[in-house]
């Protein structure tokens, strides 16, 4: 298996405690890694510790098989683009001005394809408008330009749906498949969001307390969550009954709603419940698998 | 407004900036201690009293405007962070006037000012017991002055929300209010070295002992320039703390009215332009 | 294909975002403006009959460029913190000291610049209007190159401050003041270092007789090692300012070596305590 990335018991203590705690994480390449933590959990330090923004209090990583101690990182960055946070651009300045600043720190012999770059990410108008002007997600879009800029194979975006509108969402994530696929471009994306995570991850690093609790890929997820039948009845209780006598295992989410897991026969389940005065008012497949894994793993505290 | 004062209130007593101007006034007084008592006692022996490092206060003895150097980047950096972090938001979303914000933004400033003029002079007045230095400047005159110089601190902190609101970035306030507390303290020594200019300068003979000839200062201020002068000294308030500093007050009624001019001035264009403005 | 990463990548953006730059233009229309300024103030003496105007004039602006370039230096500097652009350079591999290097270039150039706003009136209207320098044109260039050495180790200072802190706004007043401080102890250590080791005797006349008052040793003047301190710190630049207005004609060596000492110390020191800094 050839990896991107790889981390190894990193360790990052700040003034005010810890933010990882002995992170160990392998990036396939060709893999849109989706990194799901809550917030405070290490994402955003692990991303700056690969960007080379700080150096790790203890541990290694290796980016391209090249180890961060080693002088040759430097050139293994420069495969590399990143959004950290909050996007970097030079507020008095317009967007082609910035991707320009950005052409001309990496050496790109032209200013050939910007206008491309920047129709890519909807920032064709914007013309003579400061980036100081712009709109987030304007701004978040002209931040992921900025890390297109140097054609990199390895593409780091920290949070790329904060303060796009649905359509930008939309963009963005067709955006980042269409690079993985076309261009074989290995992403590394860290989000709460995990609806949309999970339109688009093919492999997922659970991260909790600096540490990482879970790495796995998109099929073995599918395989491990369990689809379930939610029921809407008007009372719980003689369902769950009927449940006990059929052997099936179920969860009770309130006084009216239950999640039925396994397969059970529909007919059989309706009939029992017609015949103990229960009805039943809705029925569908329910499927949250990426949230319900995760708040499995993590557990459901708050954010603090 | 009262809410907005409170918040206020809470924001610069946790502010570092304030805890830094309160640092640096602190050490200010340390040193006006050790060194005008030194003199006093040690050196010349008492022409002057305690008066003297009181009303340094307001400044060095007529020349440099110690206050106004601390409190104008400890104000901007204060209210240049609402604009930069864009918690002035929430002060309007919550239905807040912009009136009332400028206004509760102006007495914070105004306060925190005054403060620490009094923190100099409860340090420097504590400092004068132990040592028993004497009051050489009646009380009845003395008090006045410090009024007026508590007047002419807050008068200069008026002008700093009207700089914040206009410029709107922390950093640039900084320098802008900066630069100007510098600017007006040259242009102060400059105005006063032409007001002390003598209306005849004497030639003397060849070998320098006796005046032979009286001749008129071409840099002597005509009538006119010089009233300018002396009101532009009079008006800006580094002008006024620095002839407190120096216990050269010549138009004593002048300076409470112009101070109140300043602020009313600053606070009348500040709030004007705060209405007009588009916030982020 | 990949170019392959060098400083000159850097230097080469920054300077393009120089000329951007609203602060930088700034910093050259308050140099030229203060040169307009001077040859006006000059012109009245001129036409009182003076020599030697235009070379004093000339002059000032190596006492001016560091407190003009504090200010720049930390808006130029400061904005690749606040708008996170610092982090595009070192997440794509350059080198951290390659990002400080070309910092610190184009500061250093911005300074020299600066300077130039003021030279350049000078020379153009200055010399048809008050006539030409009386000084040799060998002993203009070489103080003129030795304010520049000087200006770049200002700057170099000011880059120092700027990349080791990431609030603009304290940089800018930690800045500032350093640059007024160093100008005012350049002026004070000028002052108790030109001291005449023996006061002359002297004649004076009392009560109509001639009296002769015998040479003796002038108690204000620093000898020792308090000396050789004051010198040390007198080379310093933005205290150097003072001496090389003082010794124009002739600027010793040791001024630009003092200069150039000081931008590698800074520089040594900023680049290795840079790399090591935690970046946002």
């Amino acid at each position: 298996m050839e990896y991107i990335l790889e981390t190894n018991n990193l360790i990052k203590h700040y003034k005010n405690g810890r933010a990882l705690n002995g992170l160990t994480m392998h990036v396939e390449k060709g893999a849109i890694y989706g990194f799901v933590g809550r917030n405070g959990a290490g994402k955003t330090t692990l991303i700056r510790l690969v960007c080379g923004l700080q150096e790790p209090t203890e541990g290694t990583f290796t980016l391209y098989g090249c180890p961060n101690q080693s002088k040759e990182i430097t050139r293994a960055r420069r495969r590399m683009g990143a959004v950290v946070e909050t996007p970097s651009i030079y507020l008095s300045m317009t967007a082609e001005e910035n991707l320009k600043q950005q052409y001309q720190i990496l050496g790109l012999p032209s200013y050939d394809g910007l206008k491309d770059l920047l129709e890519l990410v909807r920032l064709g108008n914007t013309g003579k408008k400061k980036a100081r002007d712009f709109s987030l997600g304007m701004r978040q879009r002209l931040g992921i330009a900025v890390a297109l800029a140097g054609d990199p194979d390895f593409l780091i975006l920290d949070e790329p749906a904060n303060g796009l509108d649905p359509q930008g969402i939309v963009e963005i994530r067709e955006l980042i498949l269409r690079l993985n696929r076309e261009r074989q471009i290995t992403v590394l994306i860290s989000s709460h969001i995990l609806d949309e995570l999970s339109r688009l991850a093919t492999h997922y690093g659970f991260v909790d307390n600096g540490r990482m609790v879970k790495e796995i890929s998109a099929p073995e997820l599918e395989a491990s969550c369990r689809k379930c039948l939610r029921l809407t009845v008007s009372d719980a209780r003689p369902l769950t009954t009927a449940l006990d006598k059929m052997g099936l295992e179920y969860s009770v989410r309130s006084d009216t709603e239950v999640d039925v897991y396994d397969a059970p026969s529909v007919t059989e389940l309706t009939l029992a419940l017609h015949n103990a005065g229960c009805e039943v008012k809705n029925i569908h497949e329910h499927d949250e698998s990426l949230e319900s894994y995760y708040m499995n793993l993590v557990g459901g505290g708050s954010d603090d | 407004m009262r809410n907005l004062l409170h918040a206020n209130f809470s924001r610069l007593f946790h502010s570092g900036a304030f805890r830094a101007a309160l640092a640096a006034e602190f050490a200010y007084a340390l040193f006006i201690i050790g060194v005008t008592f030194y003199s006093i006692y040690i050196k010349e022996g008492g022409r002057f009293g305690l008066e003297e490092p009181l009303l340094f206060a307001f400044g060095i003895a007529g020349m440099i405007p110690v206050p106004m150097l601390i409190q104008a980047p400890f104000l901007s950096v204060y209210l240049g962070t609402e604009f930069s972090e864009g918690t002035i938001r929430n002060k309007l979303v919550t239905g807040r006037s912009k009136a009332a914000v400028y206004l509760s933004n102006l007495l914070a400033c105004m306060t925190a000012s005054v403060l620490l003029a009094v923190l100099y002079l409860a340090l420097v007045g504590a400092a004068a017991v132990p040592t028993g230095l004497p009051l050489k400047m009646p009380a009845g005159q003395l008090l006045p002055l410090a009024c007026y110089g508590l007047l002419a601190l807050a008068a200069s902190a008026a002008l700093v929300p009207m700089a914040a609101m206009l410029i709107r970035n922390e950093t640039k306030t900084v320098i802008v209010t900066l630069s100007a507390a510098i600017f007006a303290m040259f242009l102060i020594s400059f105005l006063t070295a032409r007001l002390g200019e003598p209306e005849f300068t004497a030639v003397y003979d060849e070998w320098g002992r006796d005046a032979i000839e009286m001749l008129p200062n071409p840099s002597y201020l005509q009538p006119v320039p010089r009233a300018v002068c002396r009101f532009l000294i009079d008006l800006l308030p580094t002008g006024q703390c620095l002839q407190i500093s120096a216990r050269s007050v010549e138009q004593f009624w002048r300076m409470p009215l112009l101070s109140l001019m300043v602020i009313a001035a600053a606070t009348g264009t500040g709030l004007l332009l705060f209405r007009r403005k588009d916030l982020k | 294909m990949r170019a392959k990463l060098s400083v000159n990548l850097l230097l080469r953006a920054n300077f393009s975002r120089l000329w951007r730059s609203a602060s930088f233009w700034v910093s050259v229309a308050v140099m030229s403006a203060i040169s307009v300024f001077e040859l006006a103030v000059g012109y009245q003496p001129r036409l009182q009959g003076g020599a030697g105007i235009l070379d004093n004039r000339y002059m000032i602006f190596a006492l001016l460029s560091g407190v003009v370039l504090s200010a720049f230096c930390s808006l130029f500097t400061g904005s690749e913190y606040s708008d996170g652009t610092m982090r595009n350079k070192v997440a794509v591999g350059h080198s951290r000291t390659a990002v400080y290097l070309s910092n610190l270039a184009v500061c250093a150039a911005a300074g020299v610049l600066a300077c130039c706003g003021y030279i350049l009136p000078m020379v153009i209207v200055g010399v048809p209007l008050l006539g030409p320098f009386t000084m040799s044109v060998s002993s203009l260039l070489w103080f003129t190159l030795c304010a520049f050495i000087m200006t770049a180790a200002m700057c170099a200072i000011f880059t120092m401050i700027a990349m080791l802190n990431q609030n603009k706004a304290v940089v800018a007043v930690i800045c500032i003041f350093l640059a007024y401080f160093l100008l005012f102890l350049g002026i004070y250590l000028n002052t108790r270092l030109t001291e005449q080791a023996v006061i002359p005797a002297r004649e004076y006349i009392e009560n109509g007789q001639i009296l002769v008052r015998e040479a003796m040793p002038n108690p204000s003047y620093v000898q020792g090692v308090k000396r050789t301190v004051f010198e040390i710190l007198y080379g310093l630049p933005g205290c150097q300012a003072v001496q090389l207005l003082a010794t124009a004609e002739a600027c010793p060596v040791r001024l630009p070596l003092a200069s150039l000492g000081a931008i590698a110390v800074s520089t040594t020191a900023g680049a290795a305590l840079f790399r090591r800094k935690d970046l946002k």
